[in-house]
Protein backbone atom coordinates (compact mmCIF):
# COMPACT_ATOMS: atom_id res chain seq x y z
CA UNK A 1 0.00 0.00 0.00
CA UNK A 2 1.23 3.34 -0.82
CA UNK A 3 1.57 5.55 2.05
CA UNK A 4 2.61 9.38 1.99
CA UNK A 5 2.50 11.42 4.83
CA UNK A 6 2.90 15.28 4.93
CA UNK A 7 2.07 17.57 7.46
CA UNK A 8 3.00 21.52 7.67
CA UNK A 9 2.51 21.66 11.53
CA UNK A 10 5.08 19.11 12.02
CA UNK A 11 7.46 20.25 9.46
CA UNK A 12 7.28 23.54 10.98
CA UNK A 13 7.27 22.78 14.72
CA UNK A 14 8.76 19.16 15.44
CA UNK A 15 10.76 18.33 12.72
CA UNK A 16 9.20 14.81 12.31
CA UNK A 17 8.19 13.39 9.27
CA UNK A 18 5.84 10.61 10.66
CA UNK A 19 2.63 11.19 12.57
CA UNK A 20 2.62 9.02 15.59
CA UNK A 21 -0.85 6.54 14.87
CA UNK A 22 -2.16 7.03 18.25
CA UNK A 23 -1.73 11.13 17.46
CA UNK A 24 -5.65 11.66 16.69
CA UNK A 25 -6.77 9.44 19.72
CA UNK A 26 -4.40 11.47 22.42
CA UNK A 27 -4.96 14.68 21.00
CA UNK A 28 -8.02 14.86 19.12
CA UNK A 29 -11.14 15.23 20.21
CA UNK A 30 -13.04 14.37 17.87
CA UNK A 31 -12.51 12.42 14.41
CA UNK A 32 -15.10 10.42 12.25
CA UNK A 33 -14.92 8.63 8.78
CA UNK A 34 -17.37 8.66 5.75
CA UNK A 35 -17.26 6.78 2.90
CA UNK A 36 -18.06 8.08 -0.74
CA UNK A 37 -21.03 8.36 -2.80
CA UNK A 38 -20.71 6.23 -6.19
CA UNK A 39 -17.73 7.01 -8.08
CA UNK A 40 -19.97 7.85 -11.23
CA UNK A 41 -20.97 11.16 -9.54
CA UNK A 42 -18.12 12.63 -8.71
CA UNK A 43 -16.26 15.64 -10.51
CA UNK A 44 -12.89 14.57 -10.91
CA UNK A 45 -12.03 11.66 -12.66
CA UNK A 46 -8.44 11.03 -12.55
CA UNK A 47 -6.04 8.11 -13.88
CA UNK A 48 -2.59 8.91 -12.10
CA UNK A 49 -2.06 7.69 -8.67
CA UNK A 50 -3.45 10.08 -5.89
CA UNK A 51 -0.84 12.54 -4.29
CA UNK A 52 -0.76 14.61 -1.61
CA UNK A 53 -0.94 17.89 -3.86
CA UNK A 54 -4.13 16.51 -5.01
CA UNK A 55 -5.21 16.40 -1.63
CA UNK A 56 -3.87 19.92 -0.40
CA UNK A 57 -5.46 20.95 -3.64
CA UNK A 58 -8.99 19.57 -2.77
CA UNK A 59 -8.55 21.18 1.14
CA UNK A 60 -7.84 24.58 -0.77
CA UNK A 61 -11.53 24.51 -2.10
CA UNK A 62 -12.69 24.73 1.29
CA UNK A 63 -13.14 28.50 3.02
CA UNK A 64 -13.39 29.16 6.92
CA UNK A 65 -17.08 31.50 5.92
CA UNK A 66 -15.86 33.83 8.63
CA UNK A 67 -12.53 34.74 7.48
CA UNK A 68 -12.82 34.23 3.81
CA UNK A 69 -9.93 32.19 3.38
CA UNK A 70 -9.36 28.17 2.72
CA UNK A 71 -8.11 25.81 5.52
CA UNK A 72 -5.06 25.56 4.44
CA UNK A 73 -3.72 29.14 4.21
CA UNK A 74 -5.18 29.70 7.57
CA UNK A 75 -2.84 27.10 8.82
CA UNK A 76 -5.56 25.19 10.11
CA UNK A 77 -4.53 21.38 8.24
CA UNK A 78 -1.90 19.95 10.22
CA UNK A 79 -1.47 17.27 8.69
CA UNK A 80 -2.80 14.57 5.63
CA UNK A 81 -2.04 10.96 4.78
CA UNK A 82 -2.84 8.66 2.69
CA UNK A 83 -3.39 4.98 1.84
CA UNK A 84 -4.62 3.76 -0.96
CA UNK A 85 -7.98 4.78 -1.33
CA UNK A 86 -8.15 6.58 1.97
CA UNK A 87 -7.15 9.99 2.97
CA UNK A 88 -6.46 11.02 6.75
CA UNK A 89 -6.24 14.86 7.23
CA UNK A 90 -5.68 16.38 10.93
CA UNK A 91 -7.40 19.79 11.24
CA UNK A 92 -8.08 22.13 14.02
CA UNK A 93 -9.75 25.07 14.32
CA UNK A 94 -9.58 28.72 15.37
CA UNK A 95 -11.00 28.56 18.33
CA UNK A 96 -12.60 25.69 20.18
CA UNK A 97 -16.24 25.99 20.68
CA UNK A 98 -16.09 27.52 16.72
CA UNK A 99 -19.43 27.44 15.30
CA UNK A 100 -18.93 26.24 12.23
CA UNK A 101 -16.87 23.42 13.85
CA UNK A 102 -19.23 20.66 12.21
CA UNK A 103 -20.00 22.60 8.73
CA UNK A 104 -16.05 22.51 7.80
CA UNK A 105 -15.44 19.01 8.72
CA UNK A 106 -17.79 18.25 6.66
CA UNK A 107 -16.49 20.40 3.86
CA UNK A 108 -13.47 18.87 4.40
CA UNK A 109 -14.42 15.02 4.15
CA UNK A 110 -16.83 16.15 1.22
CA UNK A 111 -13.59 17.72 -0.72
CA UNK A 112 -11.51 14.52 -0.19
CA UNK A 113 -14.22 12.61 -1.44
CA UNK A 114 -15.13 14.15 -4.54
CA UNK A 115 -11.21 13.13 -5.72
CA UNK A 116 -10.95 9.95 -7.35
CA UNK A 117 -9.88 7.20 -6.39
CA UNK A 118 -10.98 8.20 -2.77
CA UNK A 119 -13.22 5.62 -0.95
CA UNK A 120 -12.91 6.78 2.56
CA UNK A 121 -11.95 10.11 4.22
CA UNK A 122 -10.99 10.54 7.70
CA UNK A 123 -10.86 14.14 9.53
CA UNK A 124 -9.26 14.21 12.64
CA UNK A 125 -9.96 17.34 14.60
CA UNK A 126 -6.86 18.23 17.53
CA UNK A 127 -6.65 20.98 19.55
CA UNK A 128 -3.24 20.59 20.51
CA UNK A 129 -1.17 22.41 19.72
CA UNK A 130 -3.87 25.40 19.36
CA UNK A 131 -3.44 27.10 16.42
CA UNK A 132 -1.44 30.39 15.89
CA UNK A 133 -1.23 33.04 13.05
CA UNK A 134 2.31 31.97 12.23
CA UNK A 135 0.58 28.65 10.63
CA UNK A 136 -1.24 31.02 7.96
CA UNK A 137 1.11 31.74 4.67
CA UNK A 138 2.39 34.63 4.42
CA UNK A 139 0.36 35.90 1.76
CA UNK A 140 -2.89 35.44 4.37
CA UNK A 141 -0.81 36.07 7.42
CA UNK A 142 -0.31 40.11 5.71
CA UNK A 143 -4.06 40.31 5.26
CA UNK A 144 -5.35 39.18 8.76
CA UNK A 145 -1.93 40.09 10.57
CA UNK A 146 -3.40 41.06 13.86
CA UNK A 147 -1.55 43.43 16.92
CA UNK A 148 0.46 40.54 18.53
CA UNK A 149 2.85 38.08 16.61
CA UNK A 150 3.48 35.57 19.33
CA UNK A 151 1.03 34.05 21.66
CA UNK A 152 0.13 35.78 24.89
CA UNK A 153 -1.69 34.19 28.06
CA UNK A 154 -1.33 36.91 31.05
CA UNK A 155 -0.80 40.40 31.24
CA UNK B 1 -37.40 27.64 10.31
CA UNK B 2 -34.94 27.19 13.17
CA UNK B 3 -35.74 28.11 16.83
CA UNK B 4 -33.28 31.11 17.04
CA UNK B 5 -34.43 32.36 13.42
CA UNK B 6 -38.00 32.86 15.01
CA UNK B 7 -36.96 34.48 18.00
CA UNK B 8 -34.84 36.82 16.03
CA UNK B 9 -37.50 37.69 13.68
CA UNK B 10 -40.11 38.52 16.66
CA UNK B 11 -37.72 40.29 17.96
CA UNK B 12 -36.65 42.38 14.58
CA UNK B 13 -40.66 42.84 14.04
CA UNK B 14 -41.43 44.21 17.95
CA UNK B 15 -38.15 46.60 17.41
CA UNK B 16 -39.99 47.81 14.26
CA UNK B 17 -43.11 48.52 16.34
CA UNK B 18 -41.52 50.26 18.82
CA UNK B 19 -39.53 52.72 16.53
CA UNK B 20 -43.00 53.36 15.02
CA UNK B 21 -44.70 53.97 18.32
CA UNK B 22 -42.02 56.45 19.83
CA UNK B 23 -42.56 57.91 16.46
CA UNK B 24 -46.33 58.44 16.50
CA UNK B 25 -46.21 59.34 20.53
CA UNK B 26 -43.03 60.88 21.41
CA UNK B 27 -44.59 62.12 24.31
CA UNK B 28 -43.59 58.72 25.87
CA UNK B 29 -40.19 59.71 26.34
CA UNK B 30 -41.04 63.18 26.71
CA UNK B 31 -42.80 63.36 29.78
CA UNK B 32 -42.34 61.23 33.19
CA UNK B 33 -41.94 57.70 32.88
CA UNK B 34 -44.20 56.45 35.34
CA UNK B 35 -47.68 55.63 33.24
CA UNK B 36 -49.32 53.54 31.41
CA UNK B 37 -48.23 53.97 27.68
CA UNK B 38 -44.12 53.99 28.55
CA UNK B 39 -44.36 50.94 30.03
CA UNK B 40 -46.50 49.50 27.62
CA UNK B 41 -43.39 50.52 24.93
CA UNK B 42 -40.67 49.69 27.79
CA UNK B 43 -42.37 45.95 27.79
CA UNK B 44 -43.05 45.62 24.01
CA UNK B 45 -39.33 46.76 23.65
CA UNK B 46 -37.73 44.65 26.26
CA UNK B 47 -40.06 41.75 25.66
CA UNK B 48 -40.55 41.94 22.34
CA UNK B 49 -37.63 42.59 20.81
CA UNK B 50 -34.39 42.34 23.49
CA UNK B 51 -35.77 39.24 25.39
CA UNK B 52 -36.57 37.90 22.10
CA UNK B 53 -33.74 38.22 20.34
CA UNK B 54 -31.92 37.28 22.99
CA UNK B 55 -33.68 34.29 23.47
CA UNK B 56 -32.71 33.12 19.92
CA UNK B 57 -29.27 34.14 20.74
CA UNK B 58 -28.83 31.87 23.91
CA UNK B 59 -30.55 28.98 22.12
CA UNK B 60 -27.73 29.17 19.06
CA UNK B 61 -24.75 30.19 21.42
CA UNK B 62 -24.96 28.28 24.69
CA UNK B 63 -24.47 25.02 22.93
CA UNK B 64 -22.05 26.56 20.74
CA UNK B 65 -20.13 28.38 23.38
CA UNK B 66 -20.17 26.33 25.70
CA UNK B 67 -19.74 22.99 23.07
CA UNK B 68 -22.65 20.51 24.66
CA UNK B 69 -26.38 20.37 22.68
CA UNK B 70 -30.00 22.17 23.60
CA UNK B 71 -31.37 20.08 26.01
CA UNK B 72 -34.58 19.72 24.58
CA UNK B 73 -35.86 21.94 21.22
CA UNK B 74 -39.25 21.42 22.01
CA UNK B 75 -39.51 23.02 24.86
CA UNK B 76 -37.80 25.87 23.32
CA UNK B 77 -41.37 25.96 20.98
CA UNK B 78 -43.22 26.15 23.46
CA UNK B 79 -41.31 28.98 24.88
CA UNK B 80 -41.40 30.68 21.82
CA UNK B 81 -45.30 30.02 21.74
CA UNK B 82 -45.73 31.10 25.40
CA UNK B 83 -43.58 34.16 24.94
CA UNK B 84 -45.59 35.23 22.09
CA UNK B 85 -49.03 35.65 23.24
CA UNK B 86 -47.65 36.55 26.56
CA UNK B 87 -45.70 39.74 25.87
CA UNK B 88 -48.30 40.73 23.70
CA UNK B 89 -51.05 40.55 25.83
CA UNK B 90 -49.24 42.00 28.49
CA UNK B 91 -48.47 45.35 26.28
CA UNK B 92 -51.90 45.79 24.84
CA UNK B 93 -53.11 45.16 28.53
CA UNK B 94 -50.65 47.53 29.54
CA UNK B 95 -51.93 50.25 27.11
CA UNK B 96 -55.08 50.31 28.35
CA UNK B 97 -54.17 49.77 32.09
CA UNK B 98 -55.61 46.59 33.09
CA UNK B 99 -53.71 45.15 35.40
CA UNK B 100 -55.52 42.19 36.02
CA UNK B 101 -55.03 40.53 32.58
CA UNK B 102 -51.45 41.90 32.84
CA UNK B 103 -51.13 39.45 35.56
CA UNK B 104 -52.94 36.73 33.50
CA UNK B 105 -50.69 37.53 30.05
CA UNK B 106 -47.78 37.86 32.57
CA UNK B 107 -48.16 34.32 34.03
CA UNK B 108 -48.52 32.94 30.70
CA UNK B 109 -45.04 34.86 29.69
CA UNK B 110 -43.61 33.36 32.90
CA UNK B 111 -44.60 30.11 31.88
CA UNK B 112 -42.41 30.20 28.50
CA UNK B 113 -39.62 31.64 30.90
CA UNK B 114 -39.86 28.86 33.23
CA UNK B 115 -39.49 26.36 30.07
CA UNK B 116 -36.68 28.60 28.63
CA UNK B 117 -34.55 28.90 32.24
CA UNK B 118 -35.34 25.02 32.96
CA UNK B 119 -33.67 23.92 29.22
CA UNK B 120 -31.11 25.71 29.33
CA UNK B 121 -29.99 25.08 33.44
CA UNK B 122 -30.30 21.59 32.04
CA UNK B 123 -27.95 22.36 29.26
CA UNK B 124 -25.77 23.80 31.60
CA UNK B 125 -25.51 20.44 33.75
CA UNK B 126 -24.02 18.90 31.02
CA UNK B 127 -20.88 20.84 30.37
CA UNK B 128 -17.97 19.57 31.85
CA UNK B 129 -15.87 22.43 32.28
CA UNK B 130 -17.20 25.71 34.24
CA UNK B 131 -15.84 28.78 32.70
CA UNK B 132 -16.69 32.43 33.07
CA UNK B 133 -18.93 32.37 30.35
CA UNK B 134 -21.43 29.19 31.76
CA UNK B 135 -21.24 31.57 35.12
CA UNK B 136 -22.29 34.47 33.53
CA UNK B 137 -24.96 32.72 31.64
CA UNK B 138 -26.24 30.74 34.90
CA UNK B 139 -26.51 34.07 36.82
CA UNK B 140 -28.82 35.48 34.13
CA UNK B 141 -31.06 33.00 34.32
CA UNK B 142 -31.29 33.48 37.59
CA UNK B 143 -31.49 37.27 37.27
CA UNK B 144 -34.33 36.24 34.11
CA UNK B 145 -36.32 33.83 36.81
CA UNK B 146 -36.23 36.71 39.32
CA UNK B 147 -37.63 39.52 37.15
CA UNK B 148 -40.24 37.66 35.98
CA UNK B 149 -41.36 36.94 39.67
CA UNK B 150 -40.64 40.61 40.74
CA UNK B 151 -42.81 41.80 37.56
CA UNK B 152 -45.83 39.21 38.49
CA UNK B 153 -45.29 40.57 42.23
CA UNK B 154 -46.23 44.38 40.84
CA UNK B 155 -49.09 43.12 38.73
CA UNK B 156 -50.68 41.50 41.43
CA UNK B 157 -49.63 44.61 44.37
CA UNK B 158 -51.15 46.81 41.75
CA UNK B 159 -54.65 44.50 41.90
CA UNK B 160 -54.13 43.78 45.70
CA UNK B 161 -53.03 46.81 48.26
CA UNK B 162 -50.67 44.42 50.09
CA UNK B 163 -47.31 45.75 49.16
CA UNK B 164 -45.00 47.72 51.43
CA UNK B 165 -42.68 49.30 49.01
CA UNK B 166 -43.24 52.69 47.12
CA UNK B 167 -44.43 51.64 43.26
CA UNK B 168 -42.10 54.02 41.31
CA UNK B 169 -39.11 52.18 43.79
CA UNK B 170 -40.73 48.86 43.17
CA UNK B 171 -40.59 49.56 39.45
CA UNK B 172 -37.13 50.81 39.17
CA UNK B 173 -35.66 47.61 41.35
CA UNK B 174 -37.57 45.53 38.78
CA UNK B 175 -36.12 47.06 35.94
CA UNK B 176 -32.44 47.16 36.85
CA UNK B 177 -33.04 43.51 37.88
CA UNK B 178 -33.44 42.43 34.57
CA UNK B 179 -31.51 45.16 32.23
CA UNK B 180 -28.35 44.61 34.69
CA UNK B 181 -28.92 40.86 35.79
CA UNK B 182 -30.19 39.41 32.33
CA UNK B 183 -28.71 41.79 29.45
CA UNK B 184 -25.82 43.35 31.19
CA UNK B 185 -24.56 39.94 32.20
CA UNK B 186 -25.30 38.31 29.19
CA UNK B 187 -23.26 41.06 27.32
CA UNK B 188 -20.63 40.93 29.70
CA UNK B 189 -20.19 37.26 29.55
CA UNK B 190 -20.56 35.83 26.61
CA UNK B 191 -18.04 38.74 25.18
CA UNK B 192 -15.86 36.75 27.06
CA UNK B 193 -16.47 34.13 24.02
CA UNK B 194 -17.47 36.24 21.42
CA UNK B 195 -15.20 38.82 21.08
CA UNK B 196 -11.88 36.55 20.98
CA UNK B 197 -13.21 34.62 18.59
CA UNK B 198 -14.04 37.39 15.97
CA UNK B 199 -10.87 39.24 16.29
CA UNK B 200 -8.99 36.13 16.75
CA UNK B 201 -7.88 36.57 20.40
CA UNK B 202 -7.77 34.69 24.10
CA UNK B 203 -9.43 35.86 27.26
CA UNK B 204 -6.62 37.21 29.01
CA UNK B 205 -7.00 37.09 32.58
CA UNK B 206 -9.92 34.38 33.60
CA UNK B 207 -9.46 35.58 37.21
CA UNK B 208 -10.14 39.36 35.88
CA UNK B 209 -13.25 37.98 34.17
CA UNK B 210 -14.67 36.24 37.22
CA UNK B 211 -14.43 39.04 39.29
CA UNK B 212 -16.16 41.36 36.94
CA UNK B 213 -19.55 38.71 36.76
CA UNK B 214 -18.82 38.13 40.61
CA UNK B 215 -19.11 42.05 41.27
CA UNK B 216 -21.94 42.35 38.85
CA UNK B 217 -23.80 39.84 41.07
CA UNK B 218 -22.75 40.98 44.04
CA UNK B 219 -23.61 44.61 43.34
CA UNK B 220 -26.96 43.62 41.81
CA UNK B 221 -27.89 41.97 44.71
CA UNK B 222 -27.05 45.01 46.69
CA UNK B 223 -28.79 47.45 44.42
CA UNK B 224 -32.23 45.73 44.06
CA UNK B 225 -32.77 45.81 47.66
CA UNK B 226 -31.15 49.39 48.27
CA UNK B 227 -33.20 50.87 45.17
CA UNK B 228 -36.20 48.92 46.70
CA UNK B 229 -36.22 50.38 50.18
CA UNK B 230 -35.09 53.22 48.64
CA UNK B 231 -31.84 53.22 50.79
CA UNK B 232 -28.81 55.20 50.07
CA UNK B 233 -26.77 52.56 49.80
CA UNK B 234 -27.93 52.40 46.27
CA UNK B 235 -24.81 54.24 45.20
CA UNK B 236 -22.33 52.13 46.75
CA UNK B 237 -24.02 49.32 45.03
CA UNK B 238 -24.11 51.35 42.01
CA UNK B 239 -20.52 51.50 42.24
CA UNK B 240 -19.62 48.00 42.76
CA UNK B 241 -21.32 47.43 39.55
CA UNK B 242 -19.79 50.17 38.00
CA UNK B 243 -15.91 48.49 38.93
CA UNK B 244 -17.45 45.22 37.67
CA UNK B 245 -17.58 46.81 34.28
CA UNK B 246 -14.83 48.73 34.43
CA UNK B 247 -12.79 45.72 34.51
CA UNK B 248 -14.78 43.75 31.87
CA UNK B 249 -13.87 47.10 29.70
CA UNK B 250 -10.20 46.71 30.62
CA UNK B 251 -10.36 42.97 29.82
CA UNK B 252 -11.76 43.29 26.35
CA UNK B 253 -9.10 46.45 25.75
CA UNK B 254 -5.95 44.03 26.66
CA UNK B 255 -7.95 41.26 24.58
CA UNK B 256 -7.91 43.63 21.49
CA UNK B 257 -4.71 45.08 22.23
CA UNK B 258 -3.17 41.61 21.46
CA UNK B 259 -5.97 40.13 19.01
CA UNK B 260 -4.39 38.23 15.75
CA UNK B 261 -6.21 39.63 13.42
CA UNK B 262 -5.86 43.05 12.44
CA UNK B 263 -8.91 44.47 11.20
CA UNK B 264 -12.01 44.63 13.81
CA UNK B 265 -15.52 44.45 11.17
CA UNK B 266 -18.70 46.60 12.28
CA UNK B 267 -20.44 43.76 13.82
CA UNK B 268 -17.65 43.91 16.08
CA UNK B 269 -17.25 47.47 16.89
CA UNK B 270 -21.12 48.15 17.22
CA UNK B 271 -20.71 45.31 19.92
CA UNK B 272 -17.72 47.51 21.27
CA UNK B 273 -19.57 51.24 20.97
CA UNK B 274 -22.28 49.28 23.01
CA UNK B 275 -19.50 48.65 25.56
CA UNK B 276 -18.26 52.14 25.51
CA UNK B 277 -21.88 53.63 26.26
CA UNK B 278 -20.88 52.00 29.39
CA UNK B 279 -19.16 54.87 30.57
CA UNK B 280 -21.78 57.82 30.13
CA UNK B 281 -24.45 55.55 31.40
CA UNK B 282 -22.25 54.94 34.63
CA UNK B 283 -22.07 58.81 34.81
CA UNK B 284 -25.98 59.35 35.15
CA UNK B 285 -26.35 55.93 37.23
CA UNK B 286 -24.11 57.80 39.88
CA UNK B 287 -25.80 60.79 39.42
CA UNK B 288 -29.16 59.59 39.81
CA UNK B 289 -28.22 57.41 42.74
CA UNK B 290 -26.52 60.51 44.88
CA UNK B 291 -28.41 61.07 48.23
CA UNK B 292 -30.50 63.57 48.48
CA UNK B 293 -31.04 64.11 44.69
CA UNK B 294 -33.69 66.51 44.18
CA UNK B 295 -36.90 65.15 42.02
CA UNK B 296 -36.79 67.68 39.39
CA UNK B 297 -38.08 67.88 36.37
CA UNK B 298 -34.32 67.74 34.70
CA UNK B 299 -33.79 64.58 37.19
CA UNK B 300 -36.56 63.14 36.52
CA UNK B 301 -36.41 63.58 32.70
CA UNK B 302 -32.53 62.19 33.08
CA UNK B 303 -34.05 59.04 34.41
CA UNK B 304 -35.50 58.51 31.19
CA UNK B 305 -32.55 59.15 29.50
CA UNK B 306 -30.96 56.72 31.66
CA UNK B 307 -33.46 54.21 30.78
CA UNK B 308 -33.14 55.08 26.85
CA UNK B 309 -29.25 55.04 27.00
CA UNK B 310 -28.93 51.54 28.79
CA UNK B 311 -31.90 49.68 26.94
CA UNK B 312 -31.47 51.55 23.43
CA UNK B 313 -28.14 52.51 23.74
CA UNK B 314 -25.96 49.24 24.87
CA UNK B 315 -28.16 46.30 24.59
CA UNK B 316 -29.75 47.55 21.24
CA UNK B 317 -26.28 48.45 19.58
CA UNK B 318 -24.92 45.08 21.08
CA UNK B 319 -28.03 42.95 19.64
CA UNK B 320 -27.42 45.12 16.33
CA UNK B 321 -23.58 44.29 16.02
CA UNK B 322 -24.31 40.56 16.86
CA UNK B 323 -27.27 40.11 14.33
CA UNK B 324 -24.93 40.61 11.49
CA UNK B 325 -22.98 37.59 13.05
CA UNK B 326 -25.88 35.44 14.04
CA UNK B 327 -28.46 35.81 11.08
CA UNK B 328 -25.77 35.34 8.57
CA UNK B 329 -24.34 32.35 10.05
CA UNK B 330 -27.82 30.83 10.98
CA UNK B 331 -28.51 31.62 6.82
CA UNK B 332 -25.33 30.43 6.30
CA UNK B 333 -25.57 26.83 8.18
CA UNK B 334 -29.13 26.27 6.35
CA UNK B 335 -28.05 27.16 2.84
CA UNK B 336 -24.51 26.94 2.21
CA UNK B 337 -22.98 24.21 4.86
CA UNK B 338 -24.42 21.56 2.67
CA UNK B 339 -22.49 22.98 -0.44
CA UNK B 340 -19.04 23.43 1.01
CA UNK B 341 -16.44 21.25 -0.07
CA UNK B 342 -18.39 20.55 -3.35
CA UNK B 343 -19.23 24.09 -4.09
CA UNK B 344 -18.01 27.99 -4.07
CA UNK B 345 -19.62 28.99 -1.25
CA UNK B 346 -19.74 32.79 -0.09
CA UNK B 347 -18.70 34.08 3.31
CA UNK B 348 -20.67 35.10 6.06
CA UNK B 349 -19.68 38.73 5.68
CA UNK B 350 -20.96 38.39 1.73
CA UNK B 351 -24.66 38.01 2.99
CA UNK B 352 -25.45 41.49 3.65
CA UNK B 353 -23.98 44.59 2.69
CA UNK B 354 -21.47 46.23 4.40
CA UNK B 355 -22.13 49.49 3.63
CA UNK B 356 -25.73 49.72 5.02
CA UNK B 357 -24.09 48.26 7.95
CA UNK B 358 -21.64 50.85 7.99
CA UNK B 359 -24.36 53.72 7.30
CA UNK B 360 -26.95 52.14 9.75
CA UNK B 361 -24.20 52.63 12.54
CA UNK B 362 -23.78 56.46 12.19
CA UNK B 363 -27.13 57.02 11.75
CA UNK B 364 -27.97 54.72 14.52
CA UNK B 365 -25.57 56.83 16.77
CA UNK B 366 -26.76 60.30 15.76
CA UNK B 367 -30.45 59.10 16.61
CA UNK B 368 -29.18 58.20 19.85
CA UNK B 369 -27.16 61.57 20.97
CA UNK B 370 -30.12 63.58 19.70
CA UNK B 371 -33.15 61.49 21.43
CA UNK B 372 -31.18 61.76 24.39
CA UNK B 373 -31.24 65.44 24.33
CA UNK B 374 -34.28 65.62 23.32
CA UNK B 375 -35.94 63.78 26.04
CA UNK B 376 -33.10 65.26 28.90
CA UNK B 377 -35.04 68.79 27.45
CA UNK B 378 -38.56 66.87 27.71
CA UNK B 379 -39.54 68.72 23.70
CA UNK B 380 -41.75 66.11 22.16
CA UNK B 381 -41.26 67.72 18.43
CA UNK B 382 -37.68 66.81 19.06
CA UNK B 383 -38.21 63.28 20.60
CA UNK B 384 -39.92 62.72 16.88
CA UNK B 385 -38.25 64.24 14.46
CA UNK B 386 -35.04 62.08 16.20
CA UNK B 387 -36.60 58.97 16.17
CA UNK B 388 -36.44 59.30 12.45
CA UNK B 389 -32.88 58.46 12.49
CA UNK B 390 -32.93 55.87 14.49
CA UNK B 391 -36.11 54.82 12.36
CA UNK B 392 -33.31 55.05 9.24
CA UNK B 393 -30.76 53.49 10.79
CA UNK B 394 -33.04 50.15 12.05
CA UNK B 395 -34.72 50.23 8.51
CA UNK B 396 -30.95 50.09 7.05
CA UNK B 397 -30.68 46.85 9.13
CA UNK B 398 -33.61 45.62 8.59
CA UNK B 399 -32.74 45.84 4.73
CA UNK B 400 -29.41 44.01 5.88
CA UNK B 401 -31.60 41.11 7.28
CA UNK B 402 -33.99 40.39 4.58
CA UNK B 403 -31.07 40.37 2.39
CA UNK B 404 -29.53 37.73 4.22
CA UNK B 405 -33.14 35.64 5.12
CA UNK B 406 -33.36 35.85 1.26
CA UNK B 407 -30.47 33.60 0.94
CA UNK B 408 -33.11 30.75 2.11
CA UNK B 409 -35.62 31.44 -0.56
CA UNK B 410 -35.58 28.24 -3.07
CA UNK B 411 -35.12 30.63 -5.84
CA UNK B 412 -31.46 31.13 -4.74
CA UNK B 413 -31.38 27.57 -4.87
CA UNK B 414 -28.62 26.87 -7.03
CA UNK B 415 -29.43 23.66 -9.61
CA UNK B 416 -26.93 21.14 -10.02
CA UNK B 417 -26.48 22.68 -13.83
CA UNK B 418 -25.31 25.56 -12.51
CA UNK B 419 -23.21 23.89 -9.97
CA UNK B 420 -21.44 22.28 -12.72
CA UNK B 421 -21.05 26.02 -14.51
CA UNK B 422 -19.18 26.55 -11.67
CA UNK B 423 -17.06 23.81 -10.76
CA UNK B 424 -15.13 24.44 -7.30
CA UNK B 425 -11.60 26.19 -8.15
CA UNK B 426 -8.41 24.53 -7.70
CA UNK B 427 -6.51 27.59 -6.80
CA UNK B 428 -5.45 29.55 -3.72
CA UNK B 429 -8.80 31.04 -3.45
CA UNK B 430 -9.59 33.45 -0.36
CA UNK B 431 -13.38 34.13 -0.87
CA UNK B 432 -15.56 34.46 -3.53
CA UNK B 433 -15.64 37.95 -5.33
CA UNK B 434 -19.25 38.26 -5.03
CA UNK B 435 -21.89 36.64 -3.44
CA UNK B 436 -24.23 33.88 -4.72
Amino acid sequence: MLRLFHSHFLNMFHRRKVLPEHMPESMGLRSGTITADPPAERETARTSPLTLDHVDAALRTVIDPELGYNLVDLGLIYGMEVRGSKVIVHMTLTTRGCPLHESLIHGVRRALLNLEPVDEAEVQLVWDPPWHPSLMSPAVAAQIGGACAKPLHSV
Amino acid sequence: MGLPLRFVIMGLVSLLATVVLLFLRPDVLSTYHYNQHVIAVSHLFVLGFILSVVSGALYQLVPVALETTLFSERLGRWHFGSHLIGFVGMVWMFWIWDMKQVGHFGSILAFGTGLFVYNLAKTLRTISRWDVVAIAVASSLVWLSLTVLAGLYLAAAKCWTFSPFYPIAAMHAHAHLGAIGVFVMLIVGLSYRLIPMFVLGDLQSHARAIASVALLNIGLAGLFVTVLIEHPWKLGFALVIIVGLALHGLELRVILARRRRRAIDWSVRSFLTAIALFSPLSVLAVVLCWPGLPATMLTTQLETVYGFLGLFGVVTLAIIGMLHKIVPFLVWIRRYSPDIGQRPVPTLAQLYSERLQIVAYWLFLAGLLSVSLATALAHAGAVRWSMCLLAASLALVTINMVRTLSHLLPSRQPTPRQALDHPVPRVHNTALSSSS
